[in-house]
């Protein structure tokens, strides 16, 4: 597909955008907020892909390569716009669990199975869409691309180009951020 | 089986991959309320997130795409009839002088020995399978790769 691209062939280019769409989309839906916007970095992310083919090494899959573009250019978009960044957005989050810390804690708090069936799993799929759109753009992305694009800690890296070990750590702040959160929604709703 | 709770680490690992985790962790879990919780409410987070309908475009992307795009190249590019040309120079400039030269090269071969020759023959053969055994491995991991 990729040699079809290069010798010219610009229709084999449709079947690499169909292919890849999906990551790109999950990228762009969890970094940019305007559905304007979506539509113009999508299209820039493959007029990027298509130039830069002809660089593309095969040392990664090329969905991550492409998907490496995406969050590359929604990175730029933010920095443009003067947005979240992942420097500045730890501290929001710090803040968060700080929080959260304060008023759930494993001792004080144990959840039980009475006050799982007060919320039901549509609401607390509503809530946890809610609390993920909380969430600073490239940890919500990397939460996405984990549990719901299912890959792996490398291929995220490369997507971010972090290390391996920075996307760990992310990771880690995320979930627990949303597990205090969903503990916390639980005692709201037992009180 | 230890007393002391997981740390929230252990809490995440445990609650993506159990078999991770050591066996004085997992007892710990089957009998701590709390630390069980914790893995109750990761588990129901993990799920719920991977259970999300997957966000789609709302518009014909490869469409938009492939407008801006140059348009395709004809199967005979420049390139394809430049490669063609220089094949095409290449097998006239090698069977031109094989050809008027041919009495002198017969005579050159006649005084070899048989032997030689085949020991020639056989090192390009096996250079050959070689060197397209390398390609065909190359190929096959860019195409892992792809997929």
């Amino acid at each position: 597909m990729v040699d079809k691209v290069l010798r010219g062939d610009t229709n084999a280019f449709s079947a690499i955008i169909k292919a890849t769409e999906g990551l790109v989309a999950q990228i762009v839906f969890k970094m940019i907020y305007s559905e304007e916007d979506r539509k113009d970095i999508a299209q820039d992310v493959y007029l990027k892909a298509f130039n830069k083919l002809g660089g593309f090494k095969f040392q990664s899959k090329l969905s991550t390569w492409i998907g490496q573009i995406a969050y590359n250019a929604c990175l730029s978009y933010l920095e443009k716009k003067k947005l979240v960044l992942p420097g500045n957005s730890h501290h929001e989050d710090d803040s968060l669990e700080d929080g959260l810390e304060a008023l759930v804690s494993k001792s004080s708090y144990p959840l039980n199975h009475e006050a799982e069936k007060l919320v039901s799993q549509k609401e607390l799929s509503e809530i946890m869409q809610s609390e993920i759109e909380k969430l600073s753009p490239v940890y919500k992305t990397m939460i996405t691309l984990y549990h719901h694009e299912d890959l792996s800690y490398e291929e995220i890296a490369q997507i971010t180009e972090l290390p391996a070990g920075t996307v760990k750590s992310y990771l880690f702040r995320a979930r627990k951020s949303l597990k205090e959160s969903i503990l916390a929604k639980y005692k709201k709703d037992e009180l | 089986m230890t007393t002391k709770h997981l740390s929230e680490e252990e809490l995440q690992q445990y609650s993506i991959d159990k078999s991770s985790c050591d066996i004085e962790a997992s007892s710990h879990i089957q009998s701590c309320a709390s630390c069980k919780a914790n893995v109750e409410a990761y588990r129901q987070l993990f799920t719920v997130i991977h259970d999300q309908p997957k966000q789609v475009f709302g518009f014909d992307l490869s469409n938009l795409v492939l407008k801006q795009l140059p348009e395709s190249k004809s199967k005979f590019s420049v390139n394809s009839v430049f490669v063609f040309l220089t094949v095409l120079a290449a097998a006239f400039s090698i069977s031109i002088p094989v050809y008027l030269f041919r009495k002198y090269l017969s005579a050159l071969f006649e005084g070899a020995l048989s032997m030689t020759i085949y020991l020639i023959v056989i090192t390009a053969i096996v250079i050959l399978v070689f060197q397209s055994m390398e390609m065909y491995r190359k190929y096959q991991k860019q195409m892992s790769i792809l997929n």
